[in-house]
């Protein structure tokens, strides 16, 4: 039942991207709503597979897992403006693609790809703290919470930090623990949707409506 | 990482599982909080100095209008009280004339009206100097502060010299004005309360930045009590300084001497800031 109301929170994602398309023009979220899409499709074909493989969706999640680290970490790459925080996502990618590719011929297990969705989730984490360092630091900024992007990046990291510990032990769940257990992954990526479609629905943060003189200290 | 893997499923796992989510959601609600807190005090801040700038700005307009107010009226009083009078009594003359055949005393009135008149004509110049000096406009900021420095020297009370360094290109006119102002204004603080025997001005350049000094051995003010003075309702001079040099985008700064002997009071402006004024005016 959660799994079905996490895919209608993928599809309304999508929705809410192209209904505020205007809004969601050059601000840099494409690569998050191909992600949306991406997911969506992924969702179908997972179904699919695991009717016809049942047994064995290993590769099936790892390929999903580099392409969904690959959409997140070219939108950190993307939304780091200083030259000295870029190097990172760049250092963090080659170690990812280092452990996938060591894991897709080292492979242990017909599951889930565990060292992969943790190190990515763990990278994530770090991107998503870089970030919002980031914007705190930045003098342009005024208010961090009316940009669309912090809320992207907020979703990003309240999903993987909530799932890290469970794709940790995915690889060694039995059929049962899966089922019992990926509800914490189908919770947050409600969570992660819900907070996608708020930032695709926010204004547009334009520079004015961003400066300390329009700032009513009661809004929060 | 991988020893939790190895970790043999069963085992503890769902509690760990379950706090170590538990944890991990925590410590990011935490952070998140923190961050939109942070920048909560952060705007604050902002906030709190815009408003300490805008009344600063506040004060120093009021004392510029004052002091305008204050300069009309002294005009005003100048022109009504000893040109009015001395125009009056030149017609009273005048008036004589017309009415009294006698030569002797009427070429007597016109010799009297004639000198009131010349008398009006120098108040009137008078006048006319105190608000643009004829030697600053036609001769420069260094020739109008020797000047002015040799009439107060002249005076007795105070030896007052005055030294240009590096002046070979002259300033905007408009901002030699307001220089000479401020200078002015300066002269007439340490004339009025420090008690000083000398004052020693100085003028020099170091790259972009144009520097103008003024030493003094009487009682003088910090950097302290000029700030003090500039954000009180009183110093209505140093808020009248503040708001000139702030038109240059200049710089004061009020200290001591090394020796804590003399009173220092340093001008800075940026020679290009200058210009670019001068090109927008």
């Amino acid at each position: 039942m959660l799994s079905k109301v996490s895919f209608i929170f993928e599809i309304l994602s999508v929705v809410f991207f192209l209904c505020f398309l205007k809004r969601n023009k050059s601000e840099g979220l494409w690569v998050i709503f191909l992600y949306c899409v991406y997911s969506v499709i992924a969702e179908l074909v997972g179904v699919t597979i695991a009717r016809m493989y049942a047994k064995d969706l290993f590769y099936f999640w790892a390929c999903y897992t580099i392409a969904e680290y690959t959409f997140f970490a070219y939108f950190f790459y993307t939304s780091f403006k200083n030259k000295n925080t870029r190097f990172i996502p760049i250092v963090g990618t080659l170690i990812f693609y280092g452990i996938v590719s060591f894991t897709f011929y080292n492979r242990n297990t017909q599951a889930f790809d565990s060292l992969s969705a943790s190190m990515e989730a763990i990278l994530m984490i770090i991107y998503s703290i870089v970030f919002l360092y980031s914007q705190i630091t930045s003098p342009e900024i005024m208010y961090v919470f009316n940009t669309k992007k912090f809320w992207v990046v907020v979703a990003t990291f309240l999903y993987f930090s909530s799932t890290l510990f469970l794709f940790l032990y995915a690889a060694g769940f039995t059929s049962q623990e899966h089922k019992s257990y990926w509800i914490i992954n189908d919770v947050f990526e409600i969570l992660k949707n819900t907070l996608f479609c708020i930032s695709f629905a926010m204004k547009k943060s334009d520079a004015g409506k961003n400066s300390i003189n329009t700032y009513n200290p009661d809004f929060l | 990482m991988i020893l939790l893997q190895a970790t043999t499923p069963g085992s503890n796992v769902s509690l760990v599982l379950y706090f170590g989510t538990i944890g991990m959601l925590a410590l990011t609600i935490g952070l998140i909080v923190f961050i939109i807190f942070h920048q909560r005090k952060v705007i604050r801040y902002q906030l709190r100095l815009q408003r300490m700038e805008q009344d600063q700005q506040k004060l120093l307009l009021n004392a510029s209008i004052r002091l305008q107010e204050e300069e009309r009226q002294r005009i005003a009083a100048d022109l009504h009280d000893d040109a009015g009078p001395l125009l009056a009594t030149a017609r009273l003359y005048l008036n004589e004339n017309l009415v009294n055949l006698d030569k002797t005393t009427q070429l007597q009135s016109i010799y009297n009206a004639k000198q009131i008149i010349d008398d009006t004509i120098q108040l009137i110049r008078n006048i006319s100097h105190s608000l643009m000096p004829p030697t600053l406009k036609n001769f420069g900021l260094e020739s109008a502060v020797n000047d002015l420095f040799q009439k107060i020297s002249g005076s007795g009370s105070m030896n007052a010299s005055s030294r240009f360094h590096d002046y070979r290109e002259r300033l905007q006119a408009e901002n030699e004005l307001i220089i000479f102002r401020v200078i002015q204004e300066l002269v007439n603080n340490i004339l009025k309360h420090s008690n000083a025997s000398f004052i020693h001005l100085t003028q020099n350049t170091s790259g972009e930045k144009f520097f103008i000094r003024l030493h003094h051995d009487g009682r003088g003010i910090t950097q302290n009590d000029f700030n003090k003075l500039n954000k009180s309702n009183v110093g209505l001079g140093l808020k009248n300084i503040q708001s000139r040099l702030k038109v240059l985008h200049g710089k004061i700064f009020f200290e001591k001497d090394m020796s804590q002997t003399y009173y220092k009071v340093t001008i800075e402006l940026i020679k290009e800031e200058e210009d670019k004024l001068g090109e927008q005016e």
